[in-house]
């Protein structure tokens, strides 16, 4: 018997990946991932007993992969201006990946009928925004910022620097330039450090 | 065109065709081609009704006269009464699933929904000639005053979270509107907008 090892299951879930990038959710069956990642069905299903449950875990892993560190890296010391930009970057190039817009776009397609968007938005989003807000709230304590709620002052970061490119590349507009997210990048940090700074 | 919206709801914009619509309306198919020449004129025509229907009145309330906060608060509660309703999200979700034929949507962004926000980028330009905000490109500033208004809120119920507690929304209204004139107003960290308004 197989034993299940944390290889096999990254294996899988890259897979899964790649086949709900290609096929998108919904036309994306069990069998399709098992044939892609070259087992049977039932060890497949021995290590994700649902497609919701596979698609949260391949969501998961490729969030990680893009944003690394980035969260964490905002909880370290340093000059808040220069923390933010390096965050702010990290952010925006995973935001705006094609993939996480061609995930985002299927989990609100059916959000109708299914809770999986939300249910990722608050397990693995979250969390990481609530690093942000603590990064901000010493900041606040060391008297850096202004004292404020840190979660909203964090909200207010991530509007800054989205701006309207998020919906923007969500309806299709594939028209957006790096030069166009560097602006939204500079221009979103100073703007909350004016906001924010004490 | 109200039929229409209701047989996109329900069934999403793939799924409708114009026979449900003339259908819903109670006339013959011959009579919806006479007003419109396709599915995507007629959902284009019901998402620019719904915006036009409201954008206007959210936007009066940024260009009348009086105190800027409170005009920037008004603009903020209609603006997010307005995005975060059921028709609207709806609507959204209709765009968004529509992405890989982008045609129809870039038509409807720059018909419909660019110049609602370059009507607000107007009002704030004209803020910053009359001396209340500090001169920078009118868009991105607007941009940014949508972006500390919304938060997370939007993205929030895109993904179904039925609603927005009360509590909530004046937060991001009060505190959205606090942050932008601290970044934008010429006397900055000066003038915080008058503490939470009650509902």
């Amino acid at each position: 018997m197989r034993v299940k090892t944390d290889t096999r299951r990254k294996a899988i879930v890259d897979a899964a990946w790649e086949v709900f990038k290609a096929s998108g959710f919904e036309r994306t069956s069990m069998s399709d991932i098992s044939t892609r990642v070259g087992g049977s069905k039932a060890t497949l299903y021995s290590y994700f007993k649902s497609k919701d449950e596979l698609f949260a875990a391949a969501m998961e892993q490729a969030v990680r992969d893009r944003l690394g560190d980035a969260f964490d890296q905002a909880e370290a010391s340093g000059d808040v201006g220069e923390r933010l930009l390096g965050f702010a970057r990290t952010y925006m190039d995973m935001r705006l990946a094609t993939d996480m817009i061609a995930a985002d776009r299927v989990l609100i397609a059916q959000a109708d009928q299914s809770d999986l968007g939300l249910v990722l938005l608050r397990r693995f989003v979250v969390p990481e925004w609530e690093k942000l807000a603590a990064m901000l709230e010493r900041k606040m304590e060391a008297g850096v910022l202004r004292q404020a709620r840190p979660y909203l002052a964090a909200m207010h970061f991530r509007g800054l620097i989205e701006g309207d490119l998020l919906e923007r590349r969500l309806h299709g507009d594939d028209t957006i330039t790096p030069q166009d997210v560097d602006i939204a990048i500079v221009s979103g940090v100073d703007a909350f450090l004016r906001a924010y700074l004490t | 065109m109200s039929a229409a919206w209701e047989a996109f709801k329900i069934n999403g914009f793939e799924r409708t065709s114009m026979a449900d619509i003339s259908g819903r309306v109670g006339g013959s198919k011959a009579t919806l081609y006479s007003y419109f020449s396709s599915k995507e004129e007629l959902f284009a025509a019901a998402v620019a009704q719904a915006i036009k229907e409201r954008a206007d009145k959210v936007l009066s309330r940024m260009e009348g006269g009086g105190d800027l906060a409170d005009r920037l608060a008004a603009f903020a509660r209609d603006y997010l009464e307005t995005r975060l309703a059921p028709e609207m999200i709806d609507a959204d979700r209709v765009m968004i699933s529509e992405a890989d034929r982008p045609a129809l949507n870039m038509k409807l962004r720059t018909e419909f929904i660019l110049p609602e926000w370059r009507r607000l980028a107007a009002a704030i330009s004209h803020e910053m000639d009359a001396g209340n905000l500090r001169q920078a490109d009118p868009y991105p500033v607007a941009m940014h005053f949508r972006g500390l208004i919304e938060g997370d809120l939007v993205e929030r119920r895109l993904h179904g979270e039925p609603e927005i507690a009360a509590e909530e929304v004046d937060a991001a209204i009060v505190f959205g509107a606090e942050a932008f004139l601290r970044a934008y107003s010429i006397n900055d960290k000066t003038s915080a907008p008058a503490p939470e308004t009650q509902k």
